[in-house]
């Protein structure tokens, strides 16, 4: 490509090509109007991209930092202010809490009065689960809602979390040291609807005594080995007339948390040879049913013969 | 020294917009320019030397390319010269391996060298004579263009560098010299007559006035009077794709 030099400059020179292009170049000792081959030519600036400016750059800054404390604000609130899970203290005065994500108590509430009680002037704001677990169940036990030997039921919502499952042994361990018995289950769902049931069975044990007492209708049959002659089930009925021992059971012992445990004496008797004809019901049924408790009176004086009950 | 920065912001604003001030600049800052030199050539470069003529266009790329975000300008047209003349330097060397028109034949006392062996083709009378008929033409060509308000520097910033645009502008030159009341009304009105050259010739009108100081001078050199310009840039008036 040859080049016409068209003006001349100390630095510079315009140049004009055969395709009509008009160019600048290195004035190599040029004069006008010389024909020329193999110019250093200008090069020309890429055109680069609109620059960002300096005030764009520092709004940009800002913006990217705001973005992170946004973010980071976000996360922060979403684990600590954030309910991620329900634990429900059952101890009399039943207490459901609502948790968050890194195991603080957002909230504390009561679910029957006697939980309003316990929770009277208690701050739980910014306290761990089990801690507020424990203080509570302390105050429980202060307060005389649970006793030594009686059971604590804790309920964790999140129950595959692995938070869950050591919340639960702490919770056990906690509990254990408080000389309770712990039932902790991680469904909430599961949890019994009563949960003042189980500080009940620790006076399960008393039906073995009180088996001696009925011991009256089994006796005849203990006596008699053999079952009687039919003659002999005459002088049966007097069974019935033991009931008058029955007032026993009312009197000494907190006689009202016995009844609700009948299913216990059911499966305790070891099982005695009952008479086919005497009513085996009687030995089970006897002390649950009121009707043979009112019956008997009436039937005393049926059997005068019979020698009177001591 | 902050007074010597903002005065060669100024100066060198200025010289972006006026080829008389960028030539005082460049003069003024001479020394600078042959110190690059000097410390890439490691000798005092002479004025005949190639490699100060091209630091100076390096210095005066610097000027056209600067803006106050690339640094300290005198750092910057530094780097640039010596960008310049690496890069000289290595298309030079392509050229090493071949032998000089000065180097001696036979012994050194004879004192000839191999240019006087070879023939001279070139007539260099002749060519004196064009080269004054063409600085004629050129010089009669930018008197011309002064009545259209139009520098060729102005030409060169405003000529097309995409292939395609250059087309375009060809096709409208065509076009005009081969329709002649078009080149009439053009010296008539000493107005570029934009619509019709992109009516006539098929492109579009907006491309056209991005370049229509380029046209000026193109249209003028259709114009009759520039014979060796015309004949220099034959191929674009014969309607022939730019190579």
């Amino acid at each position: 490509m040859k080049y016409m030099v068209m003006e001349c400059h100390p630095a510079y020179a315009v140049l004009m090509d055969e395709a009509s292009r008009v160019v600048y170049a290195a004035n190599l000792h040029y004069e006008v109007g010389q024909t020329v081959e193999n110019p250093v030519l200008l090069q020309e600036q890429e055109k680069a991209a609109p620059r960002i400016s300096v005030t764009m750059k520092r709004c940009i800054a800002v913006a990217a930092c705001a973005m992170v404390m946004l973010g980071g604000g976000a996360l922060y609130y979403r684990g600590n202010y954030t309910p991620y899970a329900t634990v429900m203290v059952c101890a009399e005065a039943n207490v459901s809490m609502e948790v968050s994500r890194s195991g603080k108590v957002l909230s504390v509430q009561p679910l029957n009065q006697d939980a309003a009680m316990l929770l009277s002037d208690y701050e739980c704001s910014g306290k761990d689960t089990l801690t507020v677990t424990n203080e509570l169940i302390e105050r429980a036990v202060d307060q005389g809602y649970v006793q030594k030997g009686d059971t604590v039921g804790v309920y964790y919502q999140k129950e595959k979390s692995k938070d869950s499952e050591e919340f639960q042994k702490n919770v056990e361990q906690s509990i254990a040291s408080h000389d309770l018995q712990a039932d902790v289950h991680g469904e909430l769902d599961q949890a019994p609807v009563p949960p003042a049931a189980p500080a009940e069975p620790p006076v399960a044990p008393a039906p073995p005594e009180g088996k001696e007492e009925p011991p009256a209708p089994p006796q005849p049959g203990k006596d008699d080995p053999a079952p009687p002659a039919p003659h002999d089930q005459k002088e049966e009925p007097p069974a019935p007339a033991e009931p008058p021992a029955k007032p026993e059971a009312p009197a000494p012992e907190p006689g009202a948390v016995t009844p609700p445990e009948p299913a216990a004496p059911t499966a305790e008797p070891p099982g005695p040879p009952l008479p086919p004809e005497a009513p085996a019901v009687d030995d089970n049924v006897s002390p649950v049913e009121p009707i043979p408790n009112e019956v008997p009176p009436v039937a005393t004086p049926v059997h005068p013969l019979q020698s009177p009950p001591a | 020294m902050k007074l010597d920065v903002h005065r060669l912001l100024a100066e060198i604003n200025e010289a972006k917009k006026d080829p008389r001030a960028c030539d005082r600049l460049i003069e003024q800052y001479m020394p600078f320019i042959r110190s690059e030199t000097a410390k890439f050539l490691k000798r005092d470069p002479s004025p005949e030397d190639d490699e100060l003529s091209i630091a100076m266009f390096a210095f005066y790329e610097a000027i056209r390319s600067y803006s106050p975000i690339k640094g300290a300008f005198l750092k910057f047209a530094a780097l640039q010269i010596r960008s310049r003349l690496i890069d000289n330097y290595r298309k030079e060397r392509r050229h090493q391996g071949q032998v000089s028109l000065d180097a001696p034949i036979g012994s050194e006392d004879d004192g000839l060298t191999l240019m006087d062996t070879v023939q001279d083709e070139s007539r260099p009378f002749e060519e004196l004579g064009v080269r004054e008929a063409t600085r004629q033409e050129i010089a009669h060509l930018t008197a011309q263009m002064e009545e259209f308000g139009v520098k060729l520097t102005d030409v060169a910033d405003n000529a097309p560098q995409q292939q395609r645009t250059l087309a375009a502008c060809q096709k409208a030159v065509c076009y005009a010299r081969n329709n002649k009341d078009v080149l009439d009304e053009f010296l008539r009105t000493k107005r570029v007559p934009l619509t019709r050259l992109a009516e006539g010739a098929g492109v579009e009108k907006k491309t056209l006035e991005r370049h229509r100081r380029y046209l000026v001078a193109v249209l003028l050199v259709c114009t009759n009077g520039y014979e060796i310009m015309r004949g220099h840039i034959m191929q674009v008036l014969k309607g022939g794709e730019a190579s």
